[in-house]
C-alpha cells in the first residue's frame, strides 16, 4: 500500500470563488502551470509557491494538499 | 549576456568555424603541393643531424600520412565545436544536448593530444629508419603544446560533465511548480 498526494487546489478555489487566471496573476505564475498544478501533473510543489496560495485563498497547506492511501 | 546575445554570437562563430574547416584542410594542400614537404623543412623541424639528407619515399609518406592523420583530428575538434555553435546559436545554450557536444569536444581533444606526442615519435622513427644502425632515434616528447592540449581537453571535458548535471537539474526544476 502506498500513498498518493491529492491536490484539492480546484475544491478551495471553487470555494473561495477565484478564477484560475487571477489566481495565476496573483501569485505570479502562468496559467499553463496552475492548470497543471489543480490537476496534480507536476513533481512538486515550491514552498514559495505553496506559501502564495494560501495567502491569496486565505487557507492552509493541509486544505490544499491531502495525503490518500491507494492501493 | 542574454541568451538572444549568446546565441547571436555563437551562429556567428559557428559560420568562422565554418570557413575555418574548409580554409585550413585548403591550405595544407596548397602548402603540400607548393613542396613544403622536402627533406630541408623536415630537417628543419625534426633536427638535422637525425634526418638524413634522403629519407626515401616511404619516411616521407609516414610522415604526411601522420601529419593527414593529425590535420584530420583536429578539423574532427573543430566539427564538435561547429556543432556546439550551432547548438547554442539555436538558442539551446544549456540543454543536455549541448552539454554533450562540449563532452564530445573533450574527448576529441584528448586524442588529438595522444595523435600529436604519439605522431612525433612515429615521425621520428620513420625518417630515421633507413638510417645506419646506431643512428635510429626512438624519442617520446611531451612538450608545453600537449600539455596544454590535454589541460584543455580535460577542462572541456569536465565543463561538458557539469553542463550535463546542470541541464538534468533544469529538466527536473520544470517539473516543479
Amino acid at each position: 500500500m502506498s500513498t498518493e498526494i491529492i491536490v484539492r487546489l480546484d475544491v478551495i478555489m471553487a470555494l473561495r470563488k477565484v478564477r484560475g487566471r487571477d489566481l495565476a496573476a496573483q501569485i505570479g505564475i502562468t496559467e499553463q502551470n496552475l492548470s497543471l498544478l489543480k490537476s496534480g501533473k507536476v513533481k512538486g510543489v515550491r514552498f514559495e509557491t505553496l506559501a502564495r496560495l494560501c495567502a491569496a485563498l486565505d487557507c492552509q497547506p493541509g486544505d490544499l494538499l491531502e495525503a490518500v492511501a491507494t492501493e | 549576456m542574454s541568451i538572444e546575445r549568446i546565441a547571436r554570437r555563437a551562429r556567428l562563430m559557428a559560420r568562422l568555424i565554418a570557413g575555418l574547416i574548409v580554409a585550413i584542410p585548403l591550405t595544407a594542400l596548397i602548402a603540400l603541393g607548393s613542396g613544403v614537404a622536402d627533406t630541408e623543412a623536415l630537417q628543419t623541424i625534426y633536427g638535422l643531424s637525425l634526418v638524413p639528407d634522403d629519407p626515401g619515399t616511404g619516411p616521407t609518406l609516414v610522415w604526411i600520412a601522420v601529419e593527414t592523420l593529425r590535420l584530420a583530428l583536429f578539423m574532427w575538434v573543430l566539427w564538435g565545436v561547429r556543432g556546439w555553435l550551432v547548438a547554442c546559436g539555436r538558442g539551446d545554450v544549456f540543454g543536455g544536448k549541448t552539454a554533450q557536444h562540449i563532452q564530445r569536444i573533450g574527448r576529441r581533444m584528448v586524442l588529438l593530444a595522444v595523435a600529436h606526442t604519439a605522431g612525433n615519435t612515429v615521425i621520428i622513427a620513420a625518417l630515421t629508419w633507413n638510417n645506419p644502425p646506431g643512428t635510429r632515434s626512438l624519442a617520446i616528447g611531451f612538450g608545453s603544446t600537449e600539455c596544454l592540449l590535454l589541460l584543455a581537453a580535460g577542462l572541456m571535458t569536465l565543463f561538458g560533465w557539469i553542463q550535463s548535471e546542470a541541464a538534468r537539474l533544469a529538466e527536473e526544476n520544470k517539473g516543479f511548480v
